[in-house]
């Protein structure tokens, strides 16, 4: 899933071991995100964006058409 | 993810447990080894008792860790790439099983070849493997329903 992660954690200036920490979970899960070969949980997803004080959908683009 | 603990104390309590886990396993499998080196020096039964004993206790050890860990020991990313793993070795069991099994069957019965006992028990085995997976399916889907 495409996404922002990468863009806000270097705005921050955290390293993906430091967001990692701070949401509770590996460096490897963060890499995995940014480089999109894992989407995570909601619950993750939730975290980050609570992290990033922002909503999932500013983080996350999930890039199917909506239900009509 | 608990809902007591914050996302940094879910990492340094996941770090604790595993450190415990593995120091458990580790000192298990020296423990073993070391017996049974020791066993090859003296020929004394006991140091192979000994060993299994401590082998035992360090598995003992990695169950207490799992069992006292308040978060899970594997993060989500951990997780998916264990479902992953899991998918791709029953895929193997289910294809061996199909192709496996009748046709061990067809070519034991008409006696045009039979499979060494190494290979029919592999396959055998894998269709109680099987057998397993579906009962433990049967399980899990019952429990979430």
């Amino acid at each position: 899933m495409e996404n922002e992660l990468t863009a806000r954690r270097e705005r921050e200036g955290l390293s993906q071991a430091e967001l990692a920490a701070a949401v509770g979970v590996s460096r490897q899960t963060i890499n995995a995100i940014e480089r999109e070969r894992y989407d995570p949980s909601l619950e993750l997803a939730f975290e980050l964006s609570r992290h990033f004080d922002c909503r999932i959908e500013d983080l996350f683009d999930p890039d199917v058409e909506p239900v009509e | 993810m608990s809902e007591e603990l914050t996302a940094k104390q879910r990492v340094t309590e996941r770090e604790r447990y595993s450190e415990w886990i593995y120091r458990a396993v580790g000192a298990g499998g020296a423990g073993f080894f070391l017996a049974t080196a020791a066993w090859t020096l003296t020929d004394e039964p006991l140091a192979l008792y000994a060993g299994l004993v401590v082998y035992w206790l360090g598995c003992l050890g990695m169950g207490v860790g799992y069992w006292r860990s308040p978060v899970s020991l594997r993060d989500e990313f951990e997780r998916h790439l264990e479902r992953e793993a899991n998918r791709v070795t029953t895929l193997f069991v289910v294809v061996v099983t199909i192709v496996g099994v009748p046709a061990d069957v067809v070519l034991s019965t008409t006696g045009v070849y039979t499979a060494p006992a190494v290979v029919r028990g592999a396959v055998w085995g894998y269709l109680l493997l099987v057998f397993v997976f579906v009962a433990a399916h049967w399980y899990v889907k019952r429990r979430h329903e």
